[in-house]
């Protein structure tokens, strides 16, 4: 039998996000940016998709 | 310690410095005063004269740094340069066109690698002394083509070649050496590629050491950022190209550079489809799907467009637009100001009469004929107090200086022929716009003008031919009010901006048609001092006006070597919450109406723009006591403006009138819900007030500019740091709001709320018309999902439309991740795994799946040792 010797528990991943015009790692971000970061939505190519999240 | 020096700093200035008043409102979250450590000690941000710095060499504090003779030498000189500016300033610095001030230096490594390729060579066949021809080329270089590459930039050009090759072949001569040209021409192919790594490892390390040096006494890196992309020579493109490149490559293990800010500049004509860029502008959009950056900045937006120059590309040039025909109004004064000609005709006349009349020609050169602006341009200096045109812009027709006059000739000129009619109230049967049905009639100094007008007036229709980007006044029923519109864009119905205030009529575009001249047309256009002048009956707009807006000096109207004082932000939801806070609790008790709501709103927002206007007076004077030796580098080195007047111990009082002084807003989506219930991306009603109050901060802004002769703008507070404070502060003030306080941001200036569904289409519809009312800084950026990063051509699609619709500045959002234990960068498998290594976030991998990975670049921390190997490798005994 072999141990398994993991690398990496409890390592996050890092993001990598616009704060406006620069980049800033997620987690180096405060957290009221961090929470407007977080609720972006993402913005359809096609109006119509738009419009039906809205009504959803 | 730095945090102790920058609160007692901010302590200071608070209790000794400002007004209470001020303090005040900055602690209550009314205004936000950026940067109030830094208050009264330095400004906020530069762009930095690169080419200045670089081609004459620069001082940091001990010893000289001679000029650069290569790309990496260069690379290495902007980032000290960049480093010690920053410790002048609390903001940015910016390099504004990194890709024509680091060509020369490409040009240079390229000869040094060329003159290396052939040395190499006749080593290997002939018997040279290889030292002395080492030191004879660098002599040749640095009397005769460094200084030819700092003049032309290029060297790749056919002016350049055929120079270099001269050159080379005289040396050669000199040397008594016989090399065929068809082995000198296989010997560059090898220095243009030599040359093309050089400047990939230069632009590499450019971008590694931007992300890790200290700036500020160690407190951060500094931040920075680089333009490029309109270069057309082979060296600016390849900077440009090696810059995307190296973000691409990402740092030493895969990272994310995020500094310094990429920035890829837009310009039809250079960089959109057919163009000779291209193939860069597809690049970014290609590396920004992927990294991030490089974001966009749109040249061709009007509000940039109208300073840019062709021939200086600190401006940015716009293609030049003109019209062929077209009645205009001019006056020549003598010196003591009386009239001595009268001109009302045909715009193509125009250059026959100033001729006549050498004294009003101020050419720079000296000369009183026409100068050559490029092959196809040709123009006269004029003296704007001698020469005047009519213009009725303003709604009552008045003479405006004439800076240039220009004919234009291009074979390749695109032209469009509008009908137009000119028609009274009663001839339309509509009602005209309030701009001019409320004027009342008034002694026109001009009558002369409107007595020739009605005159000539003969036909019902009439035609104007101009170039597709000549820009006219049309009205936008939308805005309410006259914009600026290029030819293009102007379809059938269209008004168009009529020049004859008191007579009430209006003009209708009832036809256009692409116009196809037989020969070459001439196109004609003055440049005046109010960005508009009165065409055959119609207001048109100056087709290439002034530089980056600068009333101190127009003459700097350019944004190397200048840059932002700084900026206040006002705080617009707390201002509609206390209004209508009042209104409910002390004014109207029993309920208002809306108007009312929003008539105080206005009142209460000119109030506040008073004060905060009172605050910048004071905070320039406080800064203005600085000397030029509180700023070493800035003033030191003569990055600033005119900084080379002062002398160590001089005020910058005088100098630092160049910059910019900013008020900027904040939460205009919670202001209109605080104002209407509902923001500017879910009712046309919002939308409407929203750029009703962002046209009046900037008003304001440009009757302070008038007012003080200084150059205050209007900007879009990023919203990066005071985001959260001055949401705190309402939420303390007013209590949790729906929409406005139940979160912990406020929305970015005038952005349309980032958790509103909304189209990439109608988010720029929307936003994109405040861009050119927010004149100190803007952003447009949309949401997309990891999709992205696989659909280049969608991002392409995004930028062009956001372009075109008016956005300056540009960027896509899509999740860019990283994991450190395998190195993979890039968007994760829909479960949540890494798409490398297959583990979850937080999850471990064995050491042995890692090993086997094609591609793997941990961090150090995580790299697989023989040590966990030898763990793993361990067999557990079964007892």
């Amino acid at each position: 039998m072999t141990k398994d010797t993991l690398i990496g528990e409890g390592v996050g991943f890092t993001r990598t996000c616009r704060v406006t015009g620069y980049l800033s790692n997620y987690s180096r971000i405060n957290d009221a940016k961090q929470q407007e970061i977080k609720q972006r939505t993402h913005n359809t190519l096609r109006c119509e998709e738009s419009k039906l999240q809205s009504i959803a | 310690m730095l945090k102790v020096g920058s609160t007692v700093m901010k302590d200071y200035a608070w209790k000794n410095l400002l007004k209470p008043r001020h303090v005040k409102k900055h602690t209550d979250g009314l205004i936000h005063i950026h940067d109030g450590d830094f208050l009264a000690l330095c400004i906020n941000c530069l762009y930095i004269p690169l080419r200045k710095l670089l081609d004459n060499g620069f001082s940091t504090g001990h010893g000289y740094l001679r000029s650069p003779t290569s790309i990496n030498a260069a690379s290495s000189l902007t980032c000290i340069a960049i480093q010690s500016s920053q410790n002048d300033f609390f903001g940015g610095q910016a390099i504004p066109l990194l890709d024509y001030d680091l060509a020369p230096y490409v040009g240079m490594s390229y000869v040094r690698n060329l003159f290396t390729a052939i040395g190499d060579y006749l080593w290997d066949h002939e018997d040279i002394d290889l030292d002395k021809f080492t030191e004879d080329y660098k002599k040749l270089c640095k009397s005769s083509i460094d200084p030819y590459l700092k003049k032309h930039r290029t060297i790749m050009d056919d002016e350049g070649h055929t120079f270099l090759t001269e050159s080379i072949v005289k040396f050669l001569l000199d040397q008594d050496i016989i090399l065929s040209l068809s082995k000198v021409y296989k010997l560059e192919d090898l220095a243009r590629r030599k040359t093309e790594t050089q400047t990939f490892q230069a632009m590499e390390a450019m971008v590694h050491n931007l992300n890790t040096m200290q700036s500020r006494a160690g407190s951060q890196t500094p931040f920075s950022s680089v333009n490029f992309g309109t270069d057309t020579s082979w060296e600016g493109r390849l900077v440009s190209k090696c810059t995307m490149q190296a973000f691409d490559k990402g740092l030493g293990k895969g990272e994310t550079a995020i500094f310094p800010i990429a920035i890829f500049r837009m310009k039809k004509g250079i960089t959109d489809k057919g163009s000779p860029n291209y193939d860069l502008f597809k690049m970014s959009c290609e590396v920004s799907a992927k990294r991030l950056f490089p974001n966009w900045v749109n040249v061709d937006a009007p509000y940039n467009l109208k300073y840019y120059k062709p021939e200086d590309p600190r401006t940015q040039i716009a293609a030049m637009g003109a019209t062929a025909k077209g009645m205009v109004a001019l006056t020549i004064y003598d010196t003591k100001g009386e009239v001595v000609q009268t001109f009302i005709d045909d715009i193509s006349l125009a250059g026959e009469v100033l001729l006549l009349y050498p004294d009003v020609i101020k050419n720079q050169d000296g000369s009183k004929t026409y100068q050559v602006f490029d092959e196809h341009t040709f123009y006269l200096e004029l003296d704007p107090n001698r020469v005047k045109i009519a213009d009725s812009y303003s709604g009552t027709r008045k003479w405006v200086g004439v800076k240039k006059f220009m004919f234009w000739a291009d074979p390749h000129a695109k032209w469009i022929r509008f009908t137009y009619r000119y028609q009274t109230e009663s001839e339309t049967g509509l009602k005209l716009t309030a701009d001019f049905s409320e004027k009342k009639e008034t002694e026109s100094p001009d009558s002369l003008c409107d007595k020739e007008f009605s005159r000539r007036r003969k036909n019902f229709d009439m035609e104007l031919i101009v170039t597709e980007d000549h820009p006219l006044s049309v009205y936008d029923w939308y805005l309410k009010k006259y914009i600026r519109t290029e030819a293009e864009d102007i379809r059938l119905g269209v008004q168009l901006h009529p020049t004859n205030p008191n007579a009430v009529e209006a003009v209708w575009v009832s036809d256009r048609d692409e116009y196809h001249p037989n020969g070459t047309l001439v196109g004609y256009d003055f440049e005046t001092e109010s960005d508009h002048f009165d065409l055959d009956y119609i207001v048109s707009h100056n087709c290439r006006t002034r530089v980056i807006s600068n009333v101190y000096d127009p003459k700097h109207e350019i944004c190397y070597g200048r840059g932002n004082l700084f900026w206040t932000t006002l705080n617009l939801p707390y201002i509609a919450l206390e209004v209508k806070e009042s209104l409910e609790k002390i004014t109207y008790p029993d309920g208002y109406s809306k108007p009312l709501l929003i008539d105080a709103f206005f009142k209460r927002l000119d109030q506040e723009i008073d004060d905060i206007l009172d605050f910048s007076r004071d905070r320039l004077r406080i800064i203005s006591k600085r000397k030029a030796f509180n700023y070493p580098f800035a003033m030191g080195q003569h990055e600033y403006v005119d900084s080379e007047k002062l002398n160590l111990n001089d005020s910058i009082e005088e100098v630092i009138k160049q910059g910019t002084i900013s008020v900027g807003f904040i939460g205009l989506a919670e202001t209109l819900i605080a104002l209407i219930g509902k923001h500017h991306g879910e009712s046309e009603e919002a939308q409407e007030l929203g750029l009703k109050i962002v046209s009046f901060m900037r008003a304001r802004m440009d009757q302070e500019s008038k007012n003080t002769n200084m150059n205050y703008s209007l900007m879009a507070t990023p919203a990066e740091g005071c985001t959260g404070r001055l949401c705190k502060l309402i939420a303390k003030r007013f209590g949790i709001i729906p929409g406005i306080t139940d979160k912990k941001y406020l929305v970015n200036s005038s952005h349309v709320p980032p958790k509103f569904h909304i189209s990439v289409a109608d988010k720029i519809r929307i936003e994109a018309p405040y861009h050119e009312l927010e004149n100190a800084g803007h952003i447009f950026y949309c949401e997309q999902d990891a999709d992205i990063s696989k659909n280049p051509e969608a991002l392409e699609d995004i930028v062009t439309m956001a372009a075109d619709a008016g956005c300056g500045y540009i960027a896509v959002n899509h999740p860019v991740t990283r994991d450190p234990v395998c190195g993979y960068v890039g968007p994760l498998n829909p479960d949540g795994t890494c798409p490398r290594c297959g583990r979850k976030e937080y999850e471990g991998v064995t050491a042995r799946k890692l090993l086997n990975l094609t591609a793997y670049s941990p961090d150090p921390e995580y790299a697989v040792t023989s040590e966990k190997l030898e763990d793993e490798d361990k067999t557990i005994n079964d007892l």
